[in-house]
């Protein structure tokens, strides 16, 4: 039988809180490290230097192949055979930011791509420096294509830290588990989890598209 | 250098300019010079080379040998313990300053509105502070007689205003030679008088310029002097009235005979 008054008290349960606040932060910090090592991917990608293109590739083509599950078993159990012992908090952030950082690198790859050549040469001719290329002309138009795509991987991230349960981090679903031992109430800890999960992720497509119309605001043609 | 010698330095001096893609040789040894306030349009047939010439100015194209000077500078090259040296993008980019380029599409930042493409130079380029760099620019959107579009982006504005944006922008940070591509044939005829009264000014006001066009009553009223380039050469260089009445080239008298009717 469904019980509502377990269900609510998972709801509110300082496990369950707890836990989606190391999911959220969890995502913060994976994305804007895997964001940061994208962008670094991305123009070794693109560069005209062999050496810095086929590191980039190789990462990405490794990190795609490669099922999640599997890095991060490995950098928790495997790596310590190599005398590397890493927490399940470090294990969780790396494998996961390395994972993240190889998808994102193709979305910021395509979103630097789609910036007009002539974009680039107007800003040369004006003096400014290759940094300055890029900062100021290239990685805001660029941005408009890469944010859409952009904000669905945070919302596939966000959901794949229920996967640092198996390298026992506490993010919400761990704690959850947790929470569903103690009295085998099942079905209403993990409906109550997904609730927690949806609430999250719609308030960040709220967010999201916020973004993405204030990005729009210079392509609308009626001022 | 003395203040005399600097005056009589050209502006813009290219020396046996060469310059290939793969097996398809564009310059074949172009040289030209140009002195202070005085304009040059270029002519020639489609493919000829104009477009890389002038791109090879401001070192958009690197040349692969002669010699290109701006303000008696080598664009691209150092000279350091007596040896040839090329530069860094970033030392490149410090040449530039002394150019200013106008496209044929015009190519504003989509993402800035007019006041800011115009100031983006001031403010990227030389460190203004971005409230003294809109004064400015705003200054310079009155000049080109296109100041109520300040806020618009790029999008919202006509080609014609657009180009005379693009003008300004390429003028707010005081270049010493304006280089233009094509300047109106992206326009609507009806668009084009507006973005040449503005080169006419320019050239009234004593500004160095390279123009590369395709439209004769342009040439022969802003020029000082016309080049057909053709076959990755220079083929003629004289005055626009000579140019259009008694050429002298065999290839300039090909190439008007097409261009005049
Ligand atoms: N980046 C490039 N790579 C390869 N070929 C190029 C490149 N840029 C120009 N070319 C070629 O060089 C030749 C000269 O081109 P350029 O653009 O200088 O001609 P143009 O005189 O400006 O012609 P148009 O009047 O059509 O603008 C053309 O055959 C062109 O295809
Ligand atoms: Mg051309």
């Amino acid at each position: 039988m469904w019980s509502w008054s377990s269900f609510f008290e998972f709801l509110v349960s300082r496990q369950y809180v707890s836990g989606a606040w190391t999911s959220i932060w969890l995502t913060s910090v994976c994305l804007i490290m895997g964001l940061a090592l994208a962008i670094v991917l991305a123009l070794m990608r693109m560069s005209n230097n062999r050496g810095l293109r086929w590191p980039s590739a190789f990462f990405t083509w490794l990190f795609r192949g490669v099922p999640l599950l599997v890095t991060l078993v490995i950098i928790y159990t495997g790596l310590p055979q190599f005398g590397i012992r890493l927490g399940p908090l470090a294990a969780g952030i790396l494998g996961l930011t390395l994972n993240e950082a190889a998808y994102l690198s193709e979305i910021v790859r395509s979103g630097i791509l789609s910036v007009p050549k002539g974009q680039y040469e107007a800003a040369r001719a004006l003096g400014m420096t290759p940094a300055r290329v890029m900062r100021v002309v290239v990685f805001p138009q660029a941005s408009r294509i890469i944010v859409p795509p952009l904000g669905n991987a945070v919302n596939g991230l966000f959901k794949t830290t229920t996967l640092l349960s198996v390298v026992a981090v506490n993010e919400l679903l761990r704690n959850a588990q947790f929470a569903i031992q103690i009295n085998y109430r099942v079905l209403e800890g993990l409906v109550a989890a997904a609730i927690y999960y949806l609430v999250l992720v719609s308030i960040w497509q709220v967010v999201q598209n916020y973004i993405e119309n204030r990005l729009n605001q210079s392509y609308v043609t009626t001022s | 250098m003395t203040a005399l010698a600097a005056a009589s330095t050209p502006i813009l001096e290219a020396i046996d300019v060469r310059k290939s893609f793969g097996k398809l040789d564009v310059l074949k040894g172009i040289s030209v010079s140009l002195n202070k306030g005085d304009s040059l349009c270029i002519m020639g047939p489609s493919g000829g080379g104009k477009s890389t010439f002038l791109r090879s100015i401001n070192c958009l194209e690197m040349i692969d040998s002669g010699v290109m000077k701006v303000c008696g500078e080598e664009m691209g090259y150092r000279m350091a313990a007596g040896t040839r040296r090329r530069l860094g993008e970033a030392a490149v980019a410090r040449q530039r300053r002394k150019t200013g380029m106008v496209f044929q599409q015009f190519n504003l930042f989509l993402t800035m509105n007019a006041l800011d493409n115009v100031a983006s130079g001031l403010v990227h380029v030389y460190g203004v502070k971005k409230e003294q760099a809109r004064e400015q620019a705003y200054e310079q959107l009155k000049l080109v007689g296109i100041a109520d579009k300040a806020k618009a982006y790029p999008i919202q504005l006509s080609g014609g205003q657009q180009q005379r944006v693009a003008i300004a922008r390429a003028l707010a940070v005081k270049p010493e030679l304006m280089l233009f591509d094509e300047p109106t044939s992206a326009l609507d005829p009806e668009m084009v008088q507006e973005v040449l009264d503005v080169i006419y000014s320019l050239r009234d006001s004593g500004m160095t310029m390279v123009i590369v066009t395709h439209e004769v009553g342009f040439a022969k009223k802003a020029a000082d002097e016309v080049l057909l380039i053709a076959d990755g050469v220079v083929a003629e260089r004289t005055s626009p009235q000579n140019f259009f009445e008694n050429p002298q080239s065999e290839r300039t008298r090909q190439f008007l005979s097409r261009v005049l009717h």
